[in-house]
């Protein structure tokens, strides 16, 4: 215990990440203690009233409490980052290991897949595959359509990864001592991957997040729930911002830009916990 | 007669999260014109840490924290960063380890050379820089038209060789060549090794060959230090270290060679290496040393002259 | 030797468009129903005053994709457009084409994302480059924490920050468009003054964000390369520090940076479709916005072709370049 706090006191980014992602959990949790969250339904409350001891967050022109919405929408916008993301670095993972474990064509055409996949601007594609099937997409789909291009940067990272350790030769060791292929993966690459995996997953979860919020703005996203991209969408759409009603837009901003910084010092924190050569150069 | 460079005390450390790792200890020695110093010891032991330290190239983590290196009688912690700068190459020169990836990939042999030049005040017309430098790679055995061609585009022996021309190209007084041949092939090596003793002879440089290699150190060198745990724990003539190893150390490095006609890499020796963060008190080799005692637990060896000319850091020897 | 090598390079780059334009063809033929075809009639239904344009594109639709027809006719008769560069008309605009709609936003986009991944690049690296020197000032390590925090912020966020501050609340810059409403299009100052009043917004916003991503690539890359062989011995050499930085450092980590900035300059069409919508800039990010809201199936289908294309083309040029710049690498490859 007392190792882990000095530990953290040299990964400031791990401790500044997890403690605004922990806030975000607590303001969660709180808000659904002290608001209703059905006031996060379209004429729930008086529209466009500007934050006031009633409602802290102000509501919306389509008579939303604000507050509401995002004690609602910021799990939703979660849950697409993290299903999303986990699917992502799941598929990443095992394509990568197979990639690095077996070599040869496998590993050309995993590696190739990935590399043209990676060049290919993501967000086009979503848009492409988001108007095929538009038209009442839930959250989970959404979160989805979103993980059909998430598993491409953690193939590439993971392989990498797996192929360096392999150099570092536990798994020569390993094989040397009659282990099979899989067993090998599993007991002798898994402990040394694990922290890296853990900084690709954030890294994921974030990059879902960004895109399914490109897709919602778009106005491409599940258009009855209330999550951070579509409560944008509404402000872009019923022009916010020319007509002066900041507080619509400032609550949602100021959560999306606090849900991004927490989750990258969490990814540089653990990027720093699995490659601690970083720290003695920088 | 006058030592060219004088190392006293040298120490460095590396600073770590769970201590200071001590890399070089206490590392005293004197090289005469002209000489030609072996340095041996297993990896780990602190032979390219001291190489580095001398020429003051040390980067943090790392740190030098005493001792005083002095070339040609001038003290070199006295010079300030440019004073330090100007006597690299010029007066210390180093051949790097390896030398696979030791040239820029980026741009061409002769211009490796041009930036050494000019760098240390040299103005050479084109004209001028390309005999100097064809000059240069004739003597060490390689064909003019190598100016003009990429590092990738050479062998790792050619490669090698640039670099010793790069080395020698100010006609420095030391040579620091880092394990020179390591990367390179059984035959190349022994090639390459001769273009440096010979290039060494011409120019009339002491050189200190930093290396594992004892068969190529006995047919090389003129004498031989041993590092242990960053300790120079004995130095003597060659000739001296084969037939009459004093420090137990060295008499199992001497001992685990196949045999000494025959070239033959260092080979382990029992036990294990030691951690340098968590060095065992008193002498660093007696977990391992067969004479141990128990004054060795608790008393560390100092460097002592243990006959003429011959120094080990060893209670016994 | 090399003109094959180049050859078989636009190859590539041919097999790249070709394949761009099958998937434009065949994947809305995967998805069962029409869609093409349905929104034409759902529209047609709605009459109005395009009711005559419907009919017509209707019956031009159906000849040239008529079921009539086999596939592999339909799909040769597809590539036949494709190349000279017709994608039909505009569903919602008809009868604007849709290749006269994406020509004229073109030079809005490019001009705005080329600038801007220029000045990023430009600033970012060699903020990168000095923050990873060790000579360099020390109050440049404070720059570290507010680039890496503006750079995990999406564009458009920033965009809308900005907005408030700059264009709402001083009215320094204009909030919204890509020029005055009522200015007319010439090529006089006033007019190229009020374009750049225009883009400073997005463009700034975009800047911000980006120079973060460069900065800390080029700075990854300098630590890496001061730790290579050769920069050693160039100290060993008693290279001057800055000899050492531009030539053996500088030189070296620049590299990975130019293949980024080239697959940046390929994805600019499609880099910043959200601050263009924020801000309503008149790009094709904002008619790509606009073609989804409406519907219009073709515009998609030409806006996501001129993309790919345009990446296509940037990995082209990449490639034929990037042996000029990396000795190591030549077009002779085996
Ligand atoms: N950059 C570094 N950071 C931390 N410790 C280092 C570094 N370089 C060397 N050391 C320490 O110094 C010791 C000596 O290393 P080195 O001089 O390279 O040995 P040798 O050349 O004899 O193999 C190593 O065991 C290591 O603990
Ligand atoms: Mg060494």
């Amino acid at each position: 215990m007392t190792g882990l706090l000095r530990y953290l006191r040299r990964n400031l980014s791990l401790v500044v990440g997890s403690s605004l992602l922990l806030f975000l959990v607590a303001f969660i949790v709180i808000g659904h203690f002290i608001v209703d969250v059905e006031d996060a339904r379209a004429l729930s409350v008086r529209p466009l009233q500007p934050p006031s001891w009633r409602y802290p967050f102000g509501t919306d022109r389509q008579g939303r409490d604000l507050l509401a919405v995002m004690v609602a929408g910021t799990p939703l916008t979660l849950q697409i980052g993290f299903i999303a993301g986990i699917l992502g670095v799941a598929i990443g993972t095992v394509l990568a290991f197979v990639a690095a474990y077996y070599r040869g064509w496998a590993d050309t055409i995993i590696r190739g897949i990935a590399d043209i996949g990676l060049t290919v601007p993501g967000l086009l594609v979503l848009i492409i595959i988001a108007v095929g099937i538009r038209g009442g997409l839930s959250v989970n789909q959404m979160a989805l359509v979103v993980a059909s291009l998430a598993w491409l940067n953690p193939t590439r990272t993971i392989r990498a990864q797996v192929l360096s350790l392999r150099e570092r030769g536990y798994v020569e060791i390993a094989r040397m001592s009659g282990m099979s292929g899989p067993a090998i993966i599993v007991l002798e690459l898994m402990p040394n991957l694990l922290p890296y995996l853990a900084a690709t997953l954030v890294n994921a979860v974030s990059s879902a997040i960004l895109a399914s919020i490109g897709l919602e703005v778009l106005g491409l996203g599940p258009i009855d729930a209330p999550t951070l991209g579509m409560t944008l969408y509404w402000v872009n759409f019923n022009a916010a911002m020319i007509n002066g009603w900041w507080w619509w837009w400032l609550a949602p901003t100021v959560i999306i830009v606090l849900v991004f910084l927490g989750l990258f010092f969490v990814t540089v924190g653990l990027d720093e916990y699995a490659n601690p050569r970083l720290r003695r150069s920088a | 007669m006058n030592a060219i460079l004088k190392v006293e005390g040298l120490k460095v450390e590396f600073e770590h999260p769970l201590g200071a790792v001590k890399a070089v200890d206490d590392v005293s020695f004197a090289l005469l014109p002209g000489e030609r110093l072996g340095l041996a010891g297993e990896s780990g032991s602190g032979k390219s840490t001291m190489a580095l330290s001398i020429l003051r190239m040390i980067k943090p983590p790392g740190r030098i924290t005493g001792g005083r290196v002095s070339l040609d009688g001038i003290e070199l912690s006295a010079l300030d960063h440019e004073g330090i700068r100007r006597l690299r190459l010029a007066g210390i020169a180093m051949v790097p380890q390896g030398s696979m990836n030791s040239l820029n990939p980026f741009i061409r042999i002769k211009a490796q050379f041009a930036d050494a030049f000019r760098d240390h005040g040299l103005k050479l017309t084109s004209a001028e820089l390309e005999t100097r430098v064809a000059e240069l790679l004739r003597t060490v055995g390689l064909p003019p038209h190598v100016a003009n061609l990429y590092p990738h585009e050479l062998s790792g022996g050619m490669k090698q060789r640039a670099c010793i021309a790069i080395a020698i190209c100010l006609r420095p007084k030391v040579i620091i060549a880092d394990e020179p041949t390591s990367a390179l092939d059984v035959v190349v090596q022994r090639q390459v090794m001769e273009t440096l003793a010979r290039v060494q002879r011409d120019l009339g440089c002491a050189i200190i060959l930093v290396g594992h290699d004892m068969g190529l150190m006995a047919q090389f060198v003129d004498r031989l230090g041993v590092m242990y745990a960053g300790r120079l724990v004995e130095l003597a003539p060659i000739a001296e270290i084969i037939t009459r190893p004093r420090h137990p150390y060295t008499q199992a490095l001497i001992s685990s060679l196949p045999s000494l006609e025959k070239r033959g890499a260092m080979q382990g020796i029992p036990g294990l290496a030691p951690l340098l963060r968590d060095l065992p008190p008193g002498c660093a080799f007696h977990p391992r040393c067969p004479q141990a005692q128990a004054r060795c637990h608790t008393e560390k060896p100092a460097v002592r002259e243990v006959a003429p000319n011959q120094q080990a850091a060893c209670h016994f020897a | 030797m090399q003109m094959l090598a180049i050859l078989k390079r636009c190859g590539v780059f041919v097999v790249i468009v070709w394949l761009a334009a099958s998937l434009n063809f065949f994947l809305p033929k995967l998805s069962g129903q029409d869609p093409v075809r349905t929104k034409l009639l759902q529209q047609a239904q709605l009459g109005g005053y395009v009711q005559q344009g419907i009919d017509e594109m209707v019956k031009i639709y159906e000849v040239r994709f008529g079921l009539d027809r086999p596939l592999w006719q339909q799909y040769l008769s597809y590539l036949g457009d494709v190349v000279r560069g017709d994608f039909n008309f505009s569903i919602a605009n008809y009868p604007r084409t849709v290749w006269d709609m994406i020509s004229e936003s073109i030079p809005w986009t490019v001009g705005l994302l080329g600038m801007t991944t220029l000045l990023s690049f430009v600033i970012g690296t060699i903020l990168g480059a000095l923050l990873a020197w060790p000579r360099a000032p020390r109050w440049m390590a404070w720059l570290m924490p507010p680039l890496w925090a503006l750079h995990a912020i999406p564009f458009f966020l920033l965009g809308l920050i900005l907005m408030y501050l700059l264009a709402f609340q001083v009215q320094w810059l204009p909030i919204f468009g890509g020029y005055s409403m009522g200015a007319v299009p010439s090529l006089s100052i006033a007019f190229v003054l009020d374009i750049i009043r225009h883009a400073t917004l997005p463009a700034l916003s975009i800047i911000l964000v980006a120079v973060g991503g460069w900065a800390l690539s080029m700075r990854g890359m300098m630590v890496t390369t001061m730790g290579e062989d050769y920069v050693v011995f160039a100290e060993g050499k008693g290279l001057k520090s800055l000899t050492i930085f531009s030539r053996y450092c500088l030189r070296n980590a620049i590299l990975p940076q130019i293949t980024a900035l080239a697959l940046a300059l390929g994805q600019i069409l499609s880099g910043a479709v959200l601050v263009e919508v924020i801000f309503g800039y008149p790009g094709i990010g904002t008619l790509l916005f606009q073609a989804i809201r409406e519907n219009d199936h073709f515009l998609i289908q030409g806006i996501v072709f001129t993309v790919i294309v345009s990446l296509g083309l940037a990995t082209l040029i990449l490639d034929l370049v990037y042996p000029l710049l990396d000795p190591r690498i030549s077009y002779r490859r085996t």
